[in-house]
């Protein structure tokens, strides 16, 4: 037999268990589910919004080379040496200013075939200035101010410069080649070895000859810098890697500058860092994409040491037919951990419900089963007739009459089945006992004996007929009852 | 000639004293002069049936027997009980037992000259001119109550239907006829299952070889009006009070 005492609970415990357990389960993953496609979207978000504005990095520059360029083939008549005018000169400074301020990340220049280069650059205090050299004449370097305070135009200074424009990779290419070009990632010596990659397009008159290269050296140091000035989650990773693995903008490292080993960073050194979240980035960027090669915007995630970390990677600048890949890297913790943590402890909330639940639940089949064993008690002690009134058992019934419920009215019925049932088994003892005219002779005459020894008893028998008859004859005595009888005042 | 009647039971709480005060009163209602002595020195009790408050009255048994007063003295008239519910024929008179505890106390650890008793009774009987003289013994076996049984006509032994009533009768059936009560009676009270009443009547004469005058039924009505009146006054109709009118003609004309 299943005993209802355990039965009972078991099944009670079962139900919350599935009712209780199986929803704030259902709830716990859906939750977590929904927070982490909430991150994903946000991470999805951030990562576009910065391709987005990494574009303009690229693209400005390059609308202005183009923009410049169309200028110059649009005015034939024009040479290279008209800016010895000093007029000519504070115009195209003039007109200078706006790029100058607003596109501080990429350096105008202009070209000519023999050598002369007309440059918008900066001072090491940063002021911007138009740089005018020319490499026929020893290398012979003047600087002119670009500023809105009534100076545009000053020469600064004026001294020799090594560098040979004519020399310079994206020059020969964009010639050789008759188009618009992007050179490849270089350390540029007119820009103190910083990283560069120069977008050039040269201009050609009407028999084909070279007229001008106007081109703009874009500092990756600018990409870089807007990386780290990004304000992203804790533990948060934002980089663009080329498909050679080199590292061309990071938000946390800063970028090899052109020397004399001219070293680049490369995904792989990501790998080997010390930043468990960059190697564990690099880890699995190197495992989703084996060639390095993002095709389109991606979304996943990676679990790196018991933490989730999502990961936008998309091609970046593909247009201007760059093989540049951002990839932003955010952990789950840093990004939701408010979230994660409600969730988590909704859960724990919910897990600490199902136990009181249980425990409560136990304690409420113990309060309803106890009344029915106890009545199986009380029923099994009737039936084998070993029931005592004064016993647990009874007091546990008479508890139990006390409830103000169906179990009190059951216990209730129970103790007055009971009482009727003693009161009938009485009764019959009685009716039985009354009717068992049992007397112990031996006993009788042993309590005869102890009065009949008696000296009184044997004397009183000696005169117990003489003593009834004496008293007799006393009443009966003439004069004894003549006369009225007494006024009836005895005592009065 | 006058009757003594000794009614006696071997336990306690047979209703022994209820009995006899009913008795007293179903005989009295016949026109007969009734006197009832309580020789329940111990515990004393029908002066309660009776309407006797403590201190109603002067002396008691225990002061005649002490040499105080007459027994005359110590006895009183409670025919009011009769004439109360209507019955204009009979006399009752009670010499009750003393109520006050010092009293009993004093009887208990000196004693009484027992003779003194008989003497008591035979003078009660020609003073009052008594038709009849019950008294209402002390339970069990003692010298007055053995004095009591030797002098009386009529011996009626109360009993309840158990094992030791049944046991304490056969004692007390043996010491009556050894004493040679000329009339010994058995009166069965609160027995339960009236239907069993005639088989238990059978059973119980045989084995005492006694006449049963009757059975009593343990009855609600009687436990509730319990020492305060007379329950076959209070109640004349009732069964109960039938056996008893019954039980005091046969013992009347015994």
């Amino acid at each position: 037999m299943r005993s209802i005492r355990f039965v009972f609970p078991l099944i009670l415990t079962f139900q919350m268990v599935v009712a209780v357990g199986l929803t704030g389960t259902i709830a716990y993953l859906s939750h977590l589910k929904e927070a982490r496609e909430t991150a994903a979207e946000i991470v999805n978000v951030i990562g576009s919004t910065m391709d987005e504005q990494l574009y303009q990095y690229l693209y400005i520059p390059m609308t202005l080379t183009e923009a410049y360029a169309e200028r110059v083939r649009l005015q034939p008549q024009r040479r290279f040496s008209d800016i010895q005018d000093p007029e000519t000169r504070r115009r195209v400074i003039d007109s200078l200013w706006t790029q100058s301020r607003l596109v501080p990340w990429a350096n105008l220049t202009l070209t000519s075939p023999t050598g002369q280069m007309l440059r918008i650059d900066r001072t090491e205090t940063g002021t911007p200035v138009l740089k005018l050299s020319d490499a026929r004449k020893g290398g012979m370097l003047q600087r002119y101010l670009i500023d809105s305070a009534g100076r545009s135009g000053t020469r600064l200074d004026h001294g020799r410069t090594v560098f040979d424009p004519l020399q310079q990779d994206y020059y020969r290419d964009a010639v050789t080649r008759h188009q618009r070009i992007l050179s490849p990632i270089y350390f540029s010596a007119v820009s103190s070895g910083a990283p560069v990659v120069t977008i050039a397009d040269p201009v050609f008159d009407d028999s084909g000859h070279v007229r001008l290269v106007v081109s703009s050296d874009i500092h990756l140091d600018a990409i870089n810098g807007h990386l780290q000035g990004l304000t992203l989650p804790p533990d948060s990773l934002t980089f663009i890697f080329d498909t050679s693995g080199r590292i061309v903008a990071s938000s946390n490292f800063d970028l090899e500058r052109g020397g004399k080993d001219r070293k680049a960073g490369r995904l792989d050194d990501l790998a080997a860092s010390d930043n468990p979240v960059a190697r564990a980035s690099a880890k699995a960027l190197k495992e989703r994409f084996p060639e390095l090669t993002v095709s389109r915007a991606n979304l996943f995630q990676f679990v790196a040491k018991g933490r989730r970390n999502y990961v936008y990677a998309a091609p970046l600048f593909a247009d201007f037919g760059l093989n540049w890949q951002l990839a932003v890297v955010i952990s789950e913790s840093g990004l939701i951990e408010n979230l994660i943590r409600g969730v988590r402890t909704a859960a724990w909330v919910s897990l600490g419900l199902l136990l009181i639940s249980i425990l409560v639940g136990l304690r409420t089949a113990g309060w309803m089963v106890r009344p029915i064993l106890t009545l199986r008690d009380v029923v099994k002690a009737v039936e084998k007739d070993q029931l005592d009134l004064q016993g647990k058992l009874l007091q546990k019934l008479r508890d139990d009459a006390h409830r103000r419920n169906e179990f009190g009215e059951l216990a209730t019925a129970a103790l007055g089945m009971v009482q009727e049932v003693e009161a009938r088994h009485d009764l019959l003892e009685s009716q039985l006992e009354q009717l068992r005219v049992a007397v112990d002779a031996s006993q009788t005459r042993a309590e005869i004996e102890q009065v009949t020894g008696t000296p009184f008893f044997r004397s009183l028998q000696e005169q117990a007929r003489a003593l009834r008859e004496q008293n007799r004859q006393r009443r009966d005595e003439p004069g004894r009852t003549d006369g009225a009888r007494p006024t009836d005042e005895a005592g009065k | 000639m006058a009757h003594v009647i000794s009614v006696h039971s071997f336990r306690g709480g047979t209703g022994k004293s209820n009995i006899t005060a009913n008795l007293a009163a179903l005989l009295a209602s016949t026109g007969k002069r009734v006197g009832v002595i309580d020789t329940d020195i111990q515990s004393p009790g029908i002066h309660a049936i009776f309407g006797l408050e403590p201190g109603q009255q002067k002396h008691s048994l225990n002061d005649f027997l002490w040499g105080r007063c007459t027994i005359e003295a110590a006895t009183t008239e409670v025919t009011a009980v009769l004439r109360n519910k209507g019955i204009a024929k009979g006399q009752i008179y009670l010499t009750p037992g003393s109520m006050q505890s010092s009293d009993i106390t004093r009887m208990l650890s000196e004693g009484y000259d027992v003779g003194l008793l008989n003497s008591g009774f035979q003078e009660l009987i020609e003073r009052l001119e008594l038709d009849h003289l019950l008294i209402d013994t002390h339970p069990g076996v003692n010298e007055e109550t053995l004095l009591s049984i030797a002098i009386s006509d009529v011996l009626m032994l109360i009993l309840r239907p158990d094992r030791q009533d049944y046991q304490g009768t056969a004692v007390a059936v043996e010491l009556a006829r050894q004493l040679d009560v000329p009339n010994l009676f058995l009166l069965v009270n609160k027995a339960i299952t009236p239907a069993d009443f005639p088989a238990l009547r059978e059973r119980i004469e045989s084995t005492y070889d006694t006449p049963v005058l009757g059975i009593l039924p343990l009855a609600q009505e009687m436990a509730v009006l319990g020492s305060s009146d007379l329950f076959c006054l209070t109640k004349p109709d009732h069964p109960i009070s039938a056996t008893l009118k019954s039980v005091a003609t046969k013992i009347a004309a015994a």
